[in-house]
């Protein structure tokens, strides 16, 4: 992951770059001086990284830098599956659904105790939104 | 001097009139209860309660205004200390040693110390702001463009000490996050970069989105994945509260020293809150005794230094706004239309005719923090016991929060997509040791960098390089940059000696 995560970082600002060329004088004066000294901390960071994969016995993972791992499987299944919810059909309704989901099933609550934090929940929302005049905006299917 | 002194009766019995008393009051228990809610921050409070602040009294409407923007940066640190999601910009290097106190089972620490640390910070703004009424002009006018663009540059040079044992990756990150504060309509030419024909992308990507997603849901699924509770520690006392306070007062030199940064960022026109934490965090880290060993992985001092920092900046924010009614931040643009609505016209002229009004907008933030501080003092015992609820009940609710805030940056469903961009990006960045922070120093720097260098060059040519407190100032990035390189060099040593 750590050689691939530098490779992206490489080729993100490499076609930045190359993007930039294209753009009026004065508008690419900032990225072209940011982004070559980057692109070339970032292959320096490649090299090393390959070097280092080279070195390791076959079979041999990284471990995640602080021991407990941020990405897993479970954990990015149900956030990222809020994440899209919330911006398909939008934040108002699949938010208390996901917290009911999330209780019922990984916190193993009972129905109502699930459901009734899930309106907890939408009532503080909604009345925070309202007192403060916040927009819950529609996600893309019911906008 | 005399006519301040003169003064100061006057003012004390304008701010503690009962009813002025009563919205500053009003203004800080508002400010608390905003600030603990990730992404919302006092901004959003003080906005809602403008139109209501025109019908008031001058003094109370600027007293409830102060209240709630003095009080919400106290509170914002509760997210950042228990979940490790930034309340507001102004605690996300909060999160760092905070959260990681949390989860040894310090939360309780943690918090007195962040909440006593801010008190102090608070009360030395309104100290320098007193002391700055006589001295005003000339503190202002001290600093041009060019001298903005050097100071912009230190910010860039501490991201390499923003990257503990990996200032290669740091650097990378820094300029990485330097360009992607670029995308968007480019203020100087007025042309767009890396828009790729998106109308979403045009004022650039929303830093509280971007934010979120760098700290907020990495610590989040990383605390999913692991244990059943934030902390492994037994029920928070009195005593650990009493404990960081202790902490801070210990560490008073330290609380002074970041102050004294938090101040003098609040008085730059748009740095303000989004980078002074992260400024106070690199000078703690570089210049506390063992630092480097223990930063970011659970000292208190990490916590001190920054929330000190946070709220002195208040102070210095209202400098530019009181004597030159040029606001440095979005608070300090809504407390300028209260000055202006009421009549009250900023200037030099607060320093001298205007010297009662200036003086009660001191006090009041002396109140507000004070006030403030203490409220989240008590509180903080019952703040605390949430760190023993178990994860599984308390992660559905933040992360559905930080979705809830990540919509309210431009009321626009592609927030969401931004959002889980940079939490996936964060997610790897924590997973592979490249450090985050100094990404998001650039992101917030690069228009700021890019605009300062703009007007410096039309204005000067290039002989503003040689201006005293340019050269200062990128002597000081020079230093940063050998500083962190000198210091990592240390640590691989020590640790090959001890290895040996």
């Amino acid at each position: 992951m750590r050689l691939g995560f530098a490779v992206g970082v490489l080729a993100a600002v490499g076609y930045g770059l190359v993007l930039a060329l294209d753009f009026p004088h004065g508008s690419r004066l900032f990225p072209l001086a940011i982004g070559i000294p980057t692109m070339i901390l970032a292959a320096v960071e490649v090299g090393r990284q390959a070097v280092r994969r080279r070195r390791r016995a076959p079979g041999e993972v990284d471990p995640p830098a602080e021991g407990v791992p941020a990405v897993s499987r479970t954990p990015v299944a149900w956030t990222y599956a809020l994440i899209a919810g919330a911006f398909l059909f939008g934040v108002e309704w699949v938010a208390p659904l996901f917290i009911f989901a999330y209780l019922k099933l990984m916190a193993r609550w009972s129905i109502i105790k699930a459901v009734a934090s899930a309106a907890a929940y939408y009532l503080v929302i909604t009345t925070l939104s309202g007192a403060l005049g916040l927009r819950i905006p529609p996600g893309w299917f019911s906008g | 001097m005399t006519d301040i002194v003169q003064a100061i009766p006057g003012a004390l019995a304008e701010v503690f009139q009962l009813s002025n008393l009563g919205f500053l009051v009003f203004g800080v228990v508002v400010g608390l209860a905003v600030g603990a809610v990730p992404g919302i921050g006092g901004f959003s409070a003080m906005a809602l309660l403008l139109p209501f602040s025109f019908t008031m009294e001058p003094q109370a409407a600027i007293g409830m205004m102060l209240g709630i923007a003095a009080a919400s940066t106290i509170s914002d640190t509760a997210p950042a200390i228990l979940f490790g999601v930034p309340g507001s910009a102004a605690a996300q290097a909060t999160v760092l040693d905070g959260h990681a106190l949390a989860r040894k089972g310090e939360a309780a620490r943690a918090l007195g110390a962040s909440y006593s640390a801010a008190m102090l910070g608070g009360l030395f703004g309104a100290g320098f702001l007193l002391l700055a009424i006589p001295v005003a002009r000339v503190l202002v006018k001290a600093f041009g463009s060019p001298e903005l663009f050097a100071l912009g540059l230190i910010g860039v040079a501490m991201t390499g000490s923003l990257s503990g044992n990996a200032p290669l990756k740091g650097l990378a990150a820094g300029g990485l996050g330097l360009l992607l504060g670029m995308i968007g309509f480019d203020q100087v030419t007025g042309s767009l970069r890396w828009t790729f024909g998106s109308l979403y992308l045009y004022d650039g990507l929303p830093l509280v989105v971007v934010a979120l997603g760098l700290f907020g849901i990495p610590e989040l699924l990383q605390l999913m994945h692991g244990g059943e509770r934030i902390s492994g520690g037994d029920n928070p006392t009195i005593g650990s509260i009493l404990e960081g306070i202790k902490d801070t007062f210990r560490n008073w030199f330290l609380v002074i020293r970041t102050s004294a940064i938090g101040v003098f960022t609040g008085t730059v026109p748009g740095l303000g809150g989004a980078v002074v934490d992260w400024f106070a965090y690199g000078h703690a880290l570089q210049t506390e005794k063992g630092a480097h060993e223990t930063f970011g992985k659970g000292d208190i001092r990490g916590v001190i230094g920054v929330d000190a920092a946070a709220n002195a900046k208040d102070g210095g924010g209202l400098l530019p706004t009181l004597f030159f009614g040029v606001p440095g931040s979005t608070v300090t643009a809504l407390l300028l239309t209260v000055f202006l609505v009421h009549g009250i016209q900023p200037g030099p002229a607060l320093a001298t005719t205007g010297v009662e009004l200036t003086l009660a907008i001191v006090f009041s933030l002396v109140i507000a923090n004070v006030l403030g501080g203490s409220i989240m003092l008590i509180l903080g015992k019952s703040i605390a016991k949430i760190s023993l609820v178990p994860i599984h009940i308390v992660s559905p609710i933040v992360i559905a929060l930080i979705v809830f805030a990540s919509v309210q940056a431009t009321a626009n469903p592609r927030d969401l997509l931004v959002l889980g961009v940079f939490g996936l990006v964060g997610a790897v960045m924590k997973d592979t040791g490249w450090p985050r922070p100094p990404l998001l120093v650039g992101f917030i720097l690069s228009p700021i960098l890019e605009r300062y260098y703009f007007i410096s060059t039309q204005r000067y040519g290039y002989s503003w390089l040689l201006r005293p407190w340019v050269v200062v100032a990128l002597s000081i990035s020079v230093f940063v940059v050998v500083g962190a390189i000198r210091q990592l060099r240390k640590v691989r040593r020590r640790a090959s000696e001890v290895a040996a």
